[in-house]
């Protein structure tokens, strides 16, 4: 690492970086993607996406384990908005439907239908997609088999959106639990 | 892309969580987006306040001292 005529310190050259292999001849170190990731100042990557998997997997069986919750619960993951709408809430269900499947639709179009790809070239995106299985399945599914020749001018706008999208479905499940607890304590009640 | 491009692409999400984050604590569909299209209204001026007086700052700051 030199000091240029300005006195700035010059960035280390890629030798450096690759463990001391002499210029010309440079090997790139695979940096390890676990919880050693650390000492390579990058955050672990698979670490999170596994303890994140495993998050959505407890919650989704909390959720699941309760009879109550059970139906409504997998059919809003399936279609954002038809798990209120099994319970008889219809406009709740439309006002969780349509701008979720909105901004989930624009988000496939700005990124040209490539931003879904969860075990492939989104993983990190895929987390966040979870929460909307049933599109998320689907668009993945719809397209898998296209490539990405190159990353367009909205291409990260549409991931974030259909990220927003997916998690807004998270906010709207948590509320189909929540009405109905509410709806089956007034059953118990009234019984 | 352009700021308004930016600005335009900001909006269908932000409208989108303040409908959405309005359902929790409302007794019923109209409530929530009565709630919703209020808080979007709110939300959205109180954000161009705060991106304005920032920007105000900035360029008063950059106008004493450039910083680049």
């Amino acid at each position: 690492m030199g000091k240029t005529a300005g006195g700035l310190e010059a960035p280390p050259d890629r030798a450096t970086l690759s463990g001391g292999a002499p210029a010309g001849k440079t090997r790139c170190r695979p940096i390890p993607l676990g919880l050693t990731s650390f000492r390579h100042g990058m955050p672990p990557i698979n670490t999170i996406l596994i303890a994140t998997w495993g998050l959505w997997l407890v919650a989704a069986m909390v959720a699941i384990a309760d009879p109550r919750v059970r139906k409504p619960f997998l059919l809003g993951i399936a279609v954002p908005g038809l798990g209120h709408m099994s319970i008889g809430e219809k406009g709740r269900g439309l006002l969780v439907a349509v701008p979720v499947l909105i901004l989930y639709v624009a988000g496939l179009l700005l990124s040209d239908f490539r931003c879904v790809s969860p075990f492939d070239r989104h993983p990190l995106w895929g987390v966040l997609q979870a929460p909307a299985a049933g599109p998320t399945l689907l668009s993945w599914l719809g397209t898998r088999h296209l490539t990405l020749e190159h990353i367009g001018e909205t291409y990260q706008v549409g991931c974030l959106y259909v990220g927003i999208a997916s998690l807004l479905n998270l906010v709207a499940l948590c509320d189909l639990r929540d009405l109905c607890l509410k709806v089956a304590r007034r059953k118990d009640a009234s019984a | 892309m352009s700021v308004t491009m930016a600005l335009l692409l900001f909006l269908p999400p932000f409208i989108a969580t303040e409908l959405i984050a309005a359902l929790p604590g409302s007794k019923s569909a109209r409530e929530a987006l009565e709630r919703g299209i209020r808080n979007t209204g709110r939300h959205l001026v109180l954000w161009a306040v705060t991106i304005g007086a920032i920007h105000w700052i900035a360029k008063m700051l950059m106008a004493r001292a450039p910083l680049w």
